[in-house]
């Protein structure tokens, strides 16, 4: 048995292309592995909400308002009797929802705009990046709570908000990259064996920039989520009584000095959501940086 | 470099052109009239007619578009808020001072935290303190700016009694709301300063620096950081718009009546003019700190002054000392 295993790995060993390597590192990486496993179990937590809270959140026990975090309640109850588990659970249902989904949305329109920009130069070029840097001079925060907040509050308006801004950043960490692998000489072979301008950009140019794209969708992730919950703080993402963090947060003020655990709990769960997405992120950057590797 | 300052000046116009009629698209595409609001809904139809006529609402958008400009580019006048009737002016003039300098002021806390502590994570690399200031750098950009808010005002002000919960009245009321923001900005800085100068630290001219017997204190102030320097003024410039545009937030936690404060009660009151004079100022605010990072750079950089410096003797000049360098490298190859 050992004898055999040895010889596989050094059959490796001799062809082991660059992914695999980056994610032998990070594998070996601690802290990132760590951060993917409280985030898979948070993930895993919030899709079976329904199966640990049968009786979804919107139960309302007045009798047990305010109960700290007992057996019965391991989380407490919030100011109308409902379990703060069940809404922890579900609320992280729209949290992670939206930060993915949006996250999502502005790599796809970044990427393209970014590559568009890069790829065909010029003119192109300066249409899409002097547009961008209109939406770049207005802080993220701030044009989410413009487009959120003016298309009114809900899921779907949220993740519009939030993923605009973001792409201005993706369209420019594109670019660079991008740019600089045009001037590569295999992106002059395809194009003298007359390759589509689709498949250079998205077959040869593409997974080139693969890295730079999936450390910042990890990223960027955390940081939609942390958008996401600001956008419900103030009343303009998601709508009560659905819950969601940041909105749970906001709701819990008046509460503050004689309930801390109302405060405590919601914004423990973004920072542990957000915090095991960086350090996963992080660790993915190391992997897949061979300029970090000294 | 007076060139460049002019130009980078003018680059900026267009930008802000660009921001001024997108807070113009976001009147036409959003649902709700703003008289409606103004008025109430039982309003007559000639007295919303009145109020939009008041308010120059009833003309198409470019005219109404090129009204505005005109007006704000000859008088500096942004116009009458929909909701109370006043000069925006006079009510931005009170509010804006408020939230410009917090920015300020957090910028400066997050920049005295996080590049101290960016610079000896990278020197310390591996060791304790490194682990301590990447594990403080991680939490900073994970943590909300509200909860971290709350959390300050639970232990400072409601369970030690040491600092205001709300207001901005005297010096102690200033504290938190510029530390919270600044603590959070501070993570990012200090991750940038870490990993700039860790790109530098074992650069050859760090080790040749090293060779000729230089003391770690200067290779650190004049060889590292020199390099490294970049990316922090930039990483600073982008914490100051960060802490403009989360302004919104934590004014609301602290209620403080700033910039952040009138940009929400414009958007819930749909008050168009308020909202684009809040974002213009807030968009020209970040121009201007972007546009002093990059000349910021020129200052810190030559390479970069010079690229920038149009005046062909100068670049002539550069050429020729390249060259010159050039020839040495090969003279002095075997």
């Amino acid at each position: 048995m050992m004898g055999k295993k040895k010889v596989n790995h050094e059959a490796e060993m001799k062809h082991r292309s660059m992914m695999d390597e980056a994610m032998r590192r990070l594998v070996r990486n601690k802290t990132a592995m760590l951060g993917l496993a409280i985030l898979i179990i948070i993930i895993l937590l919030c899709s079976f909400a329904n199966v640990i809270c049968p009786e979804g959140y919107d139960v309302q026990n007045m009798s047990a308002r305010f109960t700290p975090p007992c057996k019965e309640y391991i989380l407490g109850t919030d100011a109308l009797g409902r379990s703060m588990l069940a809404r922890i659970l579900y609320g992280g249902r729209s949290s992670l929802m939206i930060g993915f989904i949006a996250e999502f949305i502005s790599i796809a329109i970044g990427t393209v705009l970014g590559l568009c920009a890069a790829f065909f130069g010029n003119k192109c070029d300066n249409i899409i990046m002097r547009t961008l840097d209109v939406l770049y001079a207005i802080p993220g925060m701030l044009l989410a709570i413009c487009i959120g907040a003016l298309f009114g509050g809900s899921v779907r308006n949220c993740i519009i908000a939030v993923s605009i801004a973001g792409i201005p950043g993706i369209a420019r960490t594109v670019r660079g990259p991008a740019l600089s692998i045009m001037n590569m000489e295999y992106i002059e072979a395809t194009r003298s064996i007359d390759a589509s301008n689709v498949r250079i950009m998205f077959r040869h140019i593409l997974p080139n920039i693969s890295s730079v794209l999936i450390v910042s969708f990890t990223m960027g992730v955390g940081v939609c989520i942390l958008t996401a919950s600001s956008l419900s703080f103030l009343g303009l993402g998601v709508q009560p009584p659905s819950p969601e963090w940041g909105a749970m947060l906001s709701g819990a003020r008046e509460y503050m000095s004689k309930y801390p655990y109302l405060i405590t709990i919601p914004g423990l769960s973004i920072a542990t959501v957000v915090l095991s997405m960086n350090l996963f992120g992080d660790g993915l950057r190391d992997a897949l940086d061979p300029k970090l590797k000294y | 470099m007076v060139k460049y300052i002019i130009k980078r000046i003018l680059l900026m116009i267009p930008v802000l052109l660009g921001v001024s009629i997108l807070v113009f698209l976001l009147q036409l595409f959003t649902p709700g009239d703003p008289a409606d609001i103004a008025l109430g809904y039982t309003a007559s139809e000639e007295a919303v007619y009145e109020w939009k006529e008041q308010y120059g609402l009833n003309d198409s958008i470019v005219v109404q578009y090129g009204n505005y400009m005109w007006k704000l580019i000859t008088k500096g006048d942004m116009g009458i808020s929909y909701r109370t009737g006043t000069s925006i002016n006079t009510e931005l003039s009170k509010r804006w001072p408020i939230s410009f300098k917090m920015a300020i002021i957090a910028t400066c806390i997050a920049s005295a935290i996080g590049i101290p502590l960016g610079i000896v994570s990278a020197k310390n690399r591996g060791k304790f303190l490194d682990a301590f200031a990447r594990l403080f750098g991680i939490a900073g950009i994970s943590i909300p700016v509200f909860w971290l808010a709350f959390l300050f005002v639970m232990l400072f002000s409601i369970q030690l009694r040491l600092l205001p919960v709300s207001g901005l009245f005297s010096l102690k009321h200033w504290i938190l709301p510029s530390v919270t923001i600044g603590i959070v900005s501070s993570a990012s800085i200090l991750r940038v300063t870490r990993s700039s100068v860790l790109d530098n630290i074992s650069a050859d001219y760090v080790r040749t620096a090293r060779a000729k017997g230089q003391t770690e204190k200067v290779i650190m102030r004049h060889h590292i950081l020199r390099n490294s320097l970049i990316p922090i003024v930039t990483s600073v410039a982008t914490q100051f718009a960060a802490a403009i545009g989360s302004s919104a937030v934590v004014e609301t936690v602290f209620v403080v009546n700033g910039m952040g404060n009138s940009t929400l009660s414009a958007i819930n009151n749909r008050d168009f003019a308020l909202l684009r004079a809040c974002v213009l100022l807030i968009a020209v605010s970040v121009c201007v700190i972007n546009l002093l990072a990059d000349l910021g750079f020129a200052l810190i950089d030559p390479r970069v002054k010079s690229r920038f410096s149009n005046s062909v003797k100068h670049a002539k000049k550069f050429q020729l000392k390249e060259a010159a360098i050039n020839d040495g490298k090969e003279k002095s190859k075997p």
